[in-house]
């Protein structure tokens, strides 16, 4: 009782909707915390430096507001569309910097009372009179593929001038931010950042993302890497001393308690030979390297400044449809990490200081199939056997959402049927060559992929069938799916049986050993 | 390497056209303009000159009737650059002064001036009128006094600065105004010369991929400093005397890294350049230079 109150007054929480005239004092006044270096703190928080996207973005902005004035036109909706995304900036700019904080007691005990009760949550009224779902406008939230779906999310990453496939990169930064491990790396050739992350979200980050941009959302650009496709020099630590593969992985295992040493595929020094093969590598000289049975790399393009969440709850955003129905696809892909700030509002910039605002859906990777211990504390995604075949059915006249999630966001408990309907159909878009398009960069064994497919299938049915959505492009599922490999026999009757290789997939794919993370209990 | 050659291009090009904010270690020199041309150039071994580029800047610099800007020991400045020929950039910049040698200094810039407009006329336009139509300089003058005027509460970082200095823009006019022609040098000193093994030089730590391709290609050459060489002409805009100001000055700016071992080379060829070119120690900004020259009977 005491969680359904605090979540009742955490929903509560929503900041009031913009009304009223604009005035010019106050949105220079804003212009100015965003933008000047010598205003040092921000609601409590030390701003330290503002990135050239944030600045040239607002000032944009806040030259045109100007020229609004000037011409008398504060008031127009332009303008107070304007002031709202000035505003908008500065609550997700403030949202990171209370993200990096840490999570409090109350955030965790927020997660624990979301996963406990998501089905309580997650069920929506089915109306009489069912409307027929209008298309909506683009927005910098969605936009629908304008060509090949499965194409979507490599059309937009070069877009961005994400290059994955390198083989040397040099160490810049060890994180220890969030409960996976992760270390900012550079591509020693092009120059280009990435974040190296272990563990078992390298399988499934990589699929969600690639469906979540098939279906129109904008999301971050994570690769699966396979086993010794990058060689990751260590650099040199603070001390200027060559870093040895004991420091890195004694850095990791201080940060995270996870020993990355079963996941180092070769270690090795840059020595002359290697030099003469890739002279690329000469600043490198007499520096140790390392590489991985098993990673994922998320591009962290040069020219994006990446704020805080998207925060979907924000009064202009509050009534998007792309947003409110984007639990749907959510809950299809089993994504339970829905917290705001695993969404990611970022202004990016090309060559031209064009600037654009982008919402996105960040770091799906605690997905399709989480397995959530109390004692132990532990979580573990990318659980074959515990992502389930149904995943939608109606219940007493309303739709009843099988899966479990670690926030109750009021965007997505204000959905409505049309919504959700329009998510639906969104889904009914993804086919059979999507979906096998989309698992087939995961990194997983071929049965796996398998596997995988025909639950996505059999949820995907499911949603369009409760939905009322003609399925235009029908796949035939096989729930008993078996494969057998010789002796081996790893898939029996729709369920994983035998581990797969430790030696490829040493995070493990059957057993549910996770990474013993803090997550409300 | 292709890509490489790419992405540093585009790097530089991104580094040089938004920078909005930074801090140089920069030391500014009289020398003389014989100096550096020809066979001079070579005298000041183990340090290297190599000239690369070359452009045009034109400077229109404002202040208050008080001398606010001036006294608070900073310009502020409209400034046209023409790097590559009939291709103009347009930036406003506030910059602090030098008060002693090797200060490191603060640059605050705008450069998307494009669409700023004066009563309906595009600013960049009265910028280029006011450089090429000298009967029309007074009137331009005004126009500019108006834009302060109208941004002087503005999120534009050089008019953030001028409020935090509690100097009011609406009562800047333009004071002084002039075109240099800079030439700009990589110093830069050889793996196995006197100065490298004296200093026991290693290749600098700087960034690798903010490094100039020139560096890249050639591994002996370490890369010290950046050298541009100013032949500059300003006038007065107060008042409607012609008589010119020259000033011939070099900028040296601090590029190795560790920083530290950058200003004791600094320091080394500052010592070379008095004895063989004769350069003297200047902390004097073009502005400070010219305002003072032309109005030297007032408050400085």
């Amino acid at each position: 009782m005491v969680s359904r109150c605090a979540l009742g007054l955490a929903l509560l929480a929503t900041p009031p909707a913009f009304s009223g005239s604009n005035s010019i004092s106050e949105i220079r006044s804003l212009c100015n915390e965003l933008t000047n270096d010598s205003t040092k703190e921000i609601d409590g928080y030390k701003v330290l430096k503002r990135k050239d996207q944030l600045l040239i973005h607002v000032r944009r902005s806040c030259e045109s507001l100007e020229d609004a004035l000037d011409s008398g036109t504060l008031d127009a909706p332009s303008s107070t569309a304007q002031i709202l995304e000035l505003k908008y900036i500065r609550d997700s700019w403030i949202q990171k910097f209370k993200f990096d904080e840490g999570l409090g007691l109350f955030d965790i005990m927020m997660m624990g009372a979301s996963h406990q009760f998501s089905r309580y949550f997650l069920r929506y009224d089915i109306p009489d009179n069912k409307k027929s779902v209008t298309e909506i406008e683009p927005s910098i939230f969605w936009k629908a593929p304008a060509g090949p779906r499965e194409k979507e999310f490599d059309r937009k990453a070069a877009e961005l001038g994400i290059k994955p496939n390198f083989k040397w990169a040099v160490l810049d930064e060890l994180e220890v931010k969030g409960s996976a491990p992760k270390a900012h790396i550079l591509d020693v050739n092009s120059g280009s950042r990435w974040l190296m992350k272990w563990g078992d979200e390298v399988n499934t980050d990589i699929v969600a993302s690639r469906i979540f941009s098939a279906l129109g959302f904008n999301t971050d650009y994570p690769y699966n890497s396979k086993s010794g496709e990058i060689n990751l020099i260590l650099g040199k630590t603070e001390n200027k001393k060559k870093r040895s593969v004991a420091h890195f992985v004694k850095f990791i295992y201080n940060g995270y308690q996870i020993n990355l040493s079963p996941f180092i595929q070769s270690t090795g020094r840059v020595d002359r030979a290697t030099i003469a093969k890739f002279p690329e590598l000469t600043p490198y000289r007499g520096q140790y390297y390392v590489s991985f049975k098993s990673a994922a790399i998320d591009a962290r393009p040069k020219d994006e400044l990446r704020l805080g969440g998207m925060l979907s709850g924000h009064p202009e955003n509050f009534n998007r449809r792309e947003l409110k129905g984007a639990i749907l696809a959510l809950a299809w892909l089993g994504v339970w990490d829905i917290k705001e700030i695993n969404t990611l509002l970022s202004i990016t910039m090309n060559e031209k200081s064009e600037t654009k605002l982008t919402g996105s859906f960040s770091d799906l990777g605690i997905s399709m199939g989480i397995k959530v211990s109390k004692f132990p504390r532990d979580i573990k995604a990318g659980l074959v056997n515990e992502f389930p075949w149904d995943i939608v059915s109606i219940e007493k006249g309303k739709v009843q959402f099988n899966t479990h999630v670690n926030a109750i966001l009021k965007t997505y408990t204000s959905a409505n049927y049309e919504d959700l309907q329009w998510m639906a159909n969104q889904i009914a878009q993804i086919d059979e060559p999507i979906l096998r398009h989309c698992l087939s960069f995961s990194g997983w064994p071929l049965f796996i992929q398998e596997l995988y497919f025909y639950k996505l299938s059999e949820r995907r049915k499911q949603i369009l069938n409760v939905f009322g959505v003609e399925d235009t492009h029908p796949i035939v599922i096989n729930r008993m799916y078996s494969y057998r490999d010789g002796n081996s026999h790893p898939v029996k009757d729709g369920y994983l049986v035998e581990e797969p290789s430790l030696d490829t997939y040493p995070y493990g794919l059957l057993h549910e050993k996770g990474r013993f993370r803090g997550f409300g209990w | 390497m292709v890509t490489f050659k790419f992405f540093l291009v585009m790097l530089f090009t991104f580094q040089f056209s938004m920078a909005s904010t930074g801090v140089e270690e920069q030391r500014k020199y009289l020398v003389d303009p014989a100096q550096l041309s020809g066979e001079n150039l070579n005298r000041i071994q183990p340090f290297v000159f190599h000239p690369h580029s070359q452009y045009i800047t034109y400077d229109i610099y404002f202040d208050t009737p008080a001398w606010d800007i001036r006294n608070s020991s900073h310009s502020f400045r409209l400034r046209r650059v023409e790097k590559k020929k009939g291709k103009w950039d347009y930036a406003v910049q506030i910059k602090s002064e030098m008060t002693e040698a090797s200060q490191i200094r603060m640059e605050l810039e705008y450069k998307d001036l494009g669409n700023q407009k004066v009563n309906g006329e595009l600013l960049t336009d009265l910028i280029n009128q006011f450089i090429a139509d000298e009967p029309a300089r007074a009137n331009i003058s005004v126009k500019f006094t108006k834009w302060m005027e109208r941004k002087k509460e503005s999120s534009l970082a050089p008019f953030q600065k001028l409020r935090d200095l509690k100097i009011d823009a609406s009562k800047l006019r333009a004071a002084v105004w002039g075109h240099s022609i800079r030439q700009r040098y990589h110093v830069y000193t050889e793996k196995n010369s006197t100065l490298a093994k004296t200093y026991f030089i290693k290749q600098s730590e700087k960034n690798v991929f903010l490094v100039p391709d020139f560096f890249k290609t050639q591994k002996q050459l370490i890369w010290l400093m950046e050298a541009s060489y100013d032949r500059a002409i300003f006038r007065d805009a107060l008042s409607g005397k012609t008589d010119e100001w020259t000033i011939h000055e070099l900028e040296i700016e601090n590029k190795y890294r560790p920083r530290k071992l950058g200003t004791l080379l600094l320091n080394d060829l500052e010592e070379k350049m008095q004895q063989v070119w004769q350069a003297k120690i200047s902390t004097r900004s073009k502005y400070l230079s010219s305002s003072s020259h032309f109005h030297k009977d007032e408050k400085e």
